[in-house]
Formats: structure tokens, C-alpha cells, sequence
């Protein structure tokens, strides 16, 4: 069954994931079968459509299904039943009288309540505009009652017209009108409640509330699962994850940020207790580099969503000392009288290595099937992602990269992996000896793998720049594509 | 900490062999109420050692828990809510964690176990002692191929970022070049730049 899918015009890239992601939690593909299809839904453009257009049609298996993504998700505005659309209104009023009578009466009978949006895409429409295109639709006989505050059907009436300027937005080529009976929408009230602004306990990389919920959404997070993020910081990403009901698990090398937080009103705990979440089940001090975990551990978690340092914004930090991996000093013992206050000396943690743990952990410790959820940093050149080297590891299936822009420099991109082997004694060996070798070559990683010269080094001279800049001003916004 | 993480963790101190499971060391229990989820008990039983579990379970001196279990146990309601008591209930506040090996203390304050290792108890060791004191296991097959294949993964993507930071720099560069031909050019007194912003 096809349904429109109206999407907030936001995050282009992490539209479709999530809806495909959600789809699988509710059961839309087939789970027994784990080919390329079971993680990608048939979409379809309406007709003259950009491909970053708020409209598509999706195509699953049942309403129910469709109103249970709708509701759970982050950018989905609605899901509708389309009972017609067309270029004019002629047009539309002849799509929706040929649509079938029996799909059509059970919401228009007397009994129920009813409520008529009109919306557009691109322009705002006065009110009397809005009042003419309702009374034009009086070749429906509507028999219910006008209920606006808590109808028992929402229909919706969206335009997109090309109003002159397309303020940035994706082109159209030609007005296109749709009716439809509203399924299920986004609840975006969380967003405003789970703001950063409202959190007690925040750290300089906090995790946005809405990129939050997307990534737990992405994650599958739903009660009885367990999900683990190793760098907690103040907790932001599982705050996400367990206002779906999922246990959360988080690891820190920083004690201060994982036990003291700024007092025993403002710490990770009370992030949780601040929106009545359940606590996580356990925050613990470890390294990622060197995780605690008893041998014969794994396929212990559902999921594990994290946000690693990339070192552009806050740098990781791994257990070592820079002296002792550069093997400046040879590694020295702690004194015995000394050693319960002691605090170990820590280094750099350079993204690749980080990265390599994470693989190495997630295909150790997740379920089958269990999802890494993780941001991984891209640098830009002009107005072009150049090359997609994510991370591969023969454990995982990539099955989203959704970017997101964050300076002309550089963009993050959220990875979606599902497990799909399981960890043999091969990986576990090949893991071992990559390890050694990060610690050798510490200092070399550390240099090729460093963003932050590259995000932060100063910019072209200025006369270059600006020659170019004024010569390729348009007057006219253009479209802006992911930076909406 | 809970039962569970205890039920998770061992003593990754270089040497040990068997650092599991950590000796608990009491100093304060609190008990916290945590809504119980059959289904999330479900899916830890089977990753649970049962053994360890109990054991821990009586050094909090919590005995409800049976010696032995199955998962044909977990039908049972009284026994769900043991489990559950035993397995996320009750925190260790304040204490230690004792590996059994070497007897060091990871001390557990606030509810946080610290888990990170000092220097010396770390493996320190350069690449060629470890070829030359630890080869990598020969009698496992395939090891060479799933290595090759890990430091692929890996490796695209590091080079990935070098290769596109290269690209940058040698644009900023030339840029630079023309920038600095055109205003040396000038009768103005060229600006004073520093070439290493440039290059490094």
C-alpha cells in the first residue's frame, strides 16, 4: 500500500533512514529474510518532484504500520492516505471523486468528527486563501462534525506551487496539489521538552535533543533491549535511547564527568531523573582502548550508539601517557604506598584507533542483528562530500550514511552498521595485533588521523576569496540543499 | 554499580588470566526500585553467569537466589523477581572490586566503578617484542587473510582523511601562491606571512 509521506524540511539525509529504520522495528520486511531488502523500503517521487522534496511515497505493508512509524518518529510531519492530488484543483477534485467510495465513507459518516488543515510547501497561505480552498472542496460530502480541537479524522490539503523565489528551498517545476487522510505524524513536542537548554548536566558535546531521538530511533531502542554508549560524557545520546523504553549502559575514561558531575543535583543520574526516564543500569570509568570486559562476554548488547571524540571539538583520550608512547620513558612502576590515590597518566586518542575499538567492541559484544549507531566526521571540499571511506569491519553491513553539515570544512555523518557475522577467533586475533600496532605507531596516527589542523587552519587569504565570492553571488537564494 | 555490570567486568591487568569474577568489598549497599521488565530479563539470562551472580549475590548478603538455574525457571514469578532484586537492585554504593588474581582494588565510589589500569599494569610493549615474545597464534587458520582484510577497513578510512586534508592544503596552497604573486607585484610592501601556516 502507498502511502504520502510528508517530511519536515530538515536533516534531508536522515529522512528516509529513519523511516526505513522504524519500518524494521514494526515489522514491515520480512526479518527472517536478511538480504539487501530487509533494511530498504520502495519509495517513489511524486511527479516533477526534487529529490530532496518533503514529499514522497513510501510503500508498507499495512496503516497500522504506517501510523506506528509516523508516531515514533522524529521528521515524518505525516503519513496519509492520498485520496487524490493533481496539478490544478480541477484536477484534484476529478482524482478524488475516482477514488474508491468504500475506502472514502467510513470517515465521512455522521458519527465522527472532522478536521480539514491546509498547508503548503514554500509559501504561507492567508487565511482567507486557506478558507477558499476548504470551501472548494464541498464536492466531499463530509456528514460528520467540525471538531478542530480533537477531531476523530484530520484530512490535509497541501500545496507546493512555485512562488517566484524558492527562498532556498528545492526547486519546483509545477504546482502540485494533494488531499489526504491524516494516518499518524511526528510528536515534535519532545523536542522542546528534551532541549539542551532545559538539561542541569551538560558538557561542551552534548548531544542535540532531536539528533538524540533520530539515532535512538536508528538504534531500534524499544523496551527489554539493552544499548551502550562508551563515551557517555553527561549522557545526552541515551537520554534518547531510554525515553523509548531501552536500558542504557554508558563507560567514560573521565570519573569526573561519569561520577562527580557538578554536584549531587547536576550529574549524568540527574539528567535521567530530570524527565522521569529510568536510571541507566550502569555508568562506569573505563577505557574504550582497553575495556573491562570478562572474556568470555559478548553478544551482550542490542545496540551501542555513541558519539566519538573526533578531535576537532573535544579530543579522546586512551590510557598510556605521551611519553610512554613515544617511548620516551620506559613504563614505571607505581609505588605501593602510592597507589590507591594514584591517577594513571592518559594520551591522545587519535579518531582512527578509536574507531578500530569501537568496530572491534560493537562486533564483539553486540547481538546478531544488533545495530552500531555512530557519528563519523567527513571533511568537505566546496560544496561536495569527495570520497565515502567510511569504516568497514566483515562483522557489519553499512546500512545508512546520513550526513549532517557542520562548517564549510566539514560534516559528521551518522553511520547505521548491523551486525550480520558473528565474531570469530580470526577477528578477535586481527583486532589484538591491530591494537599493538596503534600503540606502536601512536604518534603517526595520532598525525595522519588529526582533523583539527584541517578544520581549524586558517583560511584562504582573503583577497582570493573574496575576488571569487563576489563574482558567484547571485542575488537570487539560491537552493541550499543539505544546509536547510 | 548493580549486579549485572559486576556480573560484566573482570580485571584486564596485563598477565591475568582469569581476573573474573571480581571480589566484592562492601562498604555501603543501597537498594534502588527499578521497574521489572520480564522481557529484558529474558534477554540477560542466557549472558548471565550464574555462578558469579549468586556469588556476589551473598557478599551483599542477599541468599533468595538459587545455586543452580534454567531458563525454564524464568516462567516463574517469584523466581523473575529474585533474579531481577538480585540483578538490578541492589548497588554497591561504596566498595571495591578485588581481582582474584593480583588482589588490586578498583575502587567503586558514588555508584562509579573506576576501571582504568595505572601505567605499569597496562601492556606496554613495542610491536617487535610482541612478535618476538607473543607471535600471533600460527595454529589458528586464516589468521593472515581476516588481518589483511581488518587492516583494509580500517586503513581506507584514515586514508581517506589524509587524502582529502592533502587535497585542501595543496589548494589553500596554490591559492596562497597567486595571492602572494599578486600582491608582491604590487608597489605596495608585501604582508608578512607565515609560510608554515601554509604548509604544516
Amino acid at each position: 500500500m502507498w502511502y504520502l509521506c510528508v517530511f519536515y524540511h530538515r536533516l534531508l539525509d536522515y529522512r528516509k533512514a529513519e523511516v526505513e529504520s522504524l519500518s524494521h522495528l514494526f515489522g514491515a520486511s520480512d526479518v527472517e529474510e536478511e538480504n539487501d531488502k530487509a533494511h530498504s523500503l520502495e519509495w517513489r517521487l511524486p511527479q516533477h518532484h526534487h529529490p530532496d522534496s518533503p514529499f514522497h511515497f513510501v510503500n508498507l505493508p499495512s496503516e497500522d504500520i504506517a501510523r506506528k512509524i509516523a508516531n515514533r518518529s522524529i521528521l515524518v510531519k505525516g503519513m496519509y492516505e492520498v485520496w487524490g492530488e493533481g496539478d490544478s484543483y480541477e484536477e484534484l477534485e476529478e482524482s478524488v471523486k475516482s477514488f474508491p467510495e468504500e475506502r472514502k465513507l467510513p470517515y465521512l459518516d455522521s458519527e465522527s468528527s472532522f478536521k480539514i488543515n491546509v498547508d503548503s510547501f514554500g509559501k504561507a497561505l492567508t487565511f482567507q486563501e486557506q478558507n477558499q480552498r476548504m470551501q472548494a472542496l464541498n464536492f466531499i460530502p463530509f456528514k460528520g462534525r467540525v471538531n478542530l480541537k480533537n477531531p476523530d479524522h484530520k484530512f490535509w490539503l497541501m500545496e507546493t506551487d512555485d512562488s517566484g523565489s524558492n527562498n532556498g528551498l528545492p526547486p519546483i517545476v509545477q504546482r502540485r496539489i494533494f488531499f489526504g487522510r491524516e494516518i499518524g505524524g511526528a510528536d515534535r513536542k519532545l523536542i522542546p521538552t528534551y532541549q539542551l537548554k532545559s538539561r542541569t548536566y551538560l558538557g561542551p558535546t552534548a548531544m542535540d535533543a532531536e539528533m538524540a531521538f533520530l539515532m535512538a530511533n536508528q538504534a531500534l531502542a524499544t523496551p527489554g533491549k539493552l544499548v551502550y554508549d562508551p563515551f557517555v560524557g553527561t549522557g545526552s545520546i541515551l537520554v534518547g535511547a531510554a525515553h523509548f523504553g531501552a536500558m542504557t549502559m554508558g563507560a567514560d575514561i573521565d570519573i569526573r564527568v561519569v561520577r562527580d558531575g557538578r554536584g549531587p543535583d547536576c550529574n549524568v543520574w540527574s539528567n535521567f531523573k530530570q524527565y522521569g526516564l529510568s536510571m541507566p543500569i550502569a555508568l562506569l570509568r573505563a577505557d574504550n582502548n582497553l575495556p573491562p570486559w570478562r572474556t568470555g562476554l559478548k553478544e551482550m548488547f542490542d545496540a551501542i550508539i555513541c558519539d566519538p571524540p573526533y578531535g576537532v571539538r573535544a579530543g579522546g583520550r586512551k590510557s598510556g601517557g605521551r611519553k610512554l608512547l613515544k617511548g620516551a620513558v620506559s613504563p614505571y612502576v607505581v609505588p605501593d604506598d602510592k597507589r590507591t590515590d594514584h591517577i594513571p597518566s592518559t594520551a591522545p586518542y587519535s579518531l582512527v584507533e578509536c574507531v578500530h575499538d569501537l568496530l572491534d567492541l560493537a562486533s564483539r559484544m553486540l547481538v546478531m542483528g544488533g545495530r552500531l549507531v555512530f557519528f563519523f566526521p567527513v571533511l568537505r571540499e566546496d560544496d561536495c562530500v569527495v570520497v565515502n571511506n567510511y569504516p568497514e569491519h566483515e562483522c557489519f553491513k553499512l546500512i545508512s550514511a546520513s550526513e549532517q553539515i557542520l562548517s564549510s570544512r566539514y560534516s559528521r555523518v551518522l553511520l547505521t552498521m548491523v551486525k550480520i557475522s558473528p565474531y570469530t577467533k580470526e577477528i578477535a586475533e586481527a583486532a589484538r595485533i591491530k591494537h599493538m600496532e596503534f600503540k606502536e605507531n601512536h604518534l603517526k596516527w595520532l598525525e595522519d588521523g588529526n582533523l583539527h589542523s584541517a578544520v581549524f587552519s586558517p583560511a584562504d587569504s582573503k583577497s582570493s576569496a573574496g575576488d571569487e565570492g563576489k563574482l558567484s553571488k547571485d542575488p537570487k537564494p539560491k537552493y541550499r540543499g543539505k544546509y536547510v | 554499580m548493580r549486579l549485572l555490570t559486576h556480573n560484566m567486568l573482570s580485571s584486564n591487568i596485563k598477565g591475568v588470566t582469569n581476573g573474573f569474577p571480581l571480589r566484592i568489598e562492601v562498604e555501603k549497599v543501597v537498594e534502588k526500585q527499578v521497574d521489572l521488565s520480564p522481557a529484558f530479563l529474558r534477554n540477560m539470562f542466557s549472558k548471565i553467569e550464574w555462578k558469579a551472580l549468586v556469588d556476589a549475590s551473598h557478599s551483599f548478603g542477599y541468599a533468595e537466589l538459587p545455586e543452580q538455574a534454567d531458563a525454564s525457571m524464568l516462567d516463574s514469578e517469584d523466581f523473575l523477581r529474585k533474579f531481577h532484586h538480585a540483578l538490578l537492585e541492589l548497588h554497591l554504593e561504596e566498595g571495591a572490586l578485588i581481582c582474584p588474581e593480583t588482589g588490586r582494588r578498583f575502587p567503586v565510589s558514588k555508584g562509579i566503578p573506576n576501571m582504568l589500569l595505572h601505567e605499569d599494569e597496562c601492556i606496554m610493549m613495542t610491536v617487535d617484542k610482541l612478535k618476538t615474545t607473543d607471535p600471533p597464534s600460527p595454529q589458528i587458520p586464516g589468521i593472515g587473510l581476516a588481518r589483511e582484510k581488518a587492516l583494509d577497513g580500517y586503513s581506507k578510512a584514515v586514508e581517506g582523511i589524509a587524502k582529502v586534508k592533502m587535497k585542501i592544503m595543496s589548494k589553500r596552497k596554490q591559492k596562497f601562491i597567486i595571492w602572494l604573486a599578486r600582491n608582491t607585484k604590487s608597489s605596495r610592501e608585501p604582508q608578512q606571512v607565515n609560510l608554515e601556516r601554509c604548509t604544516s
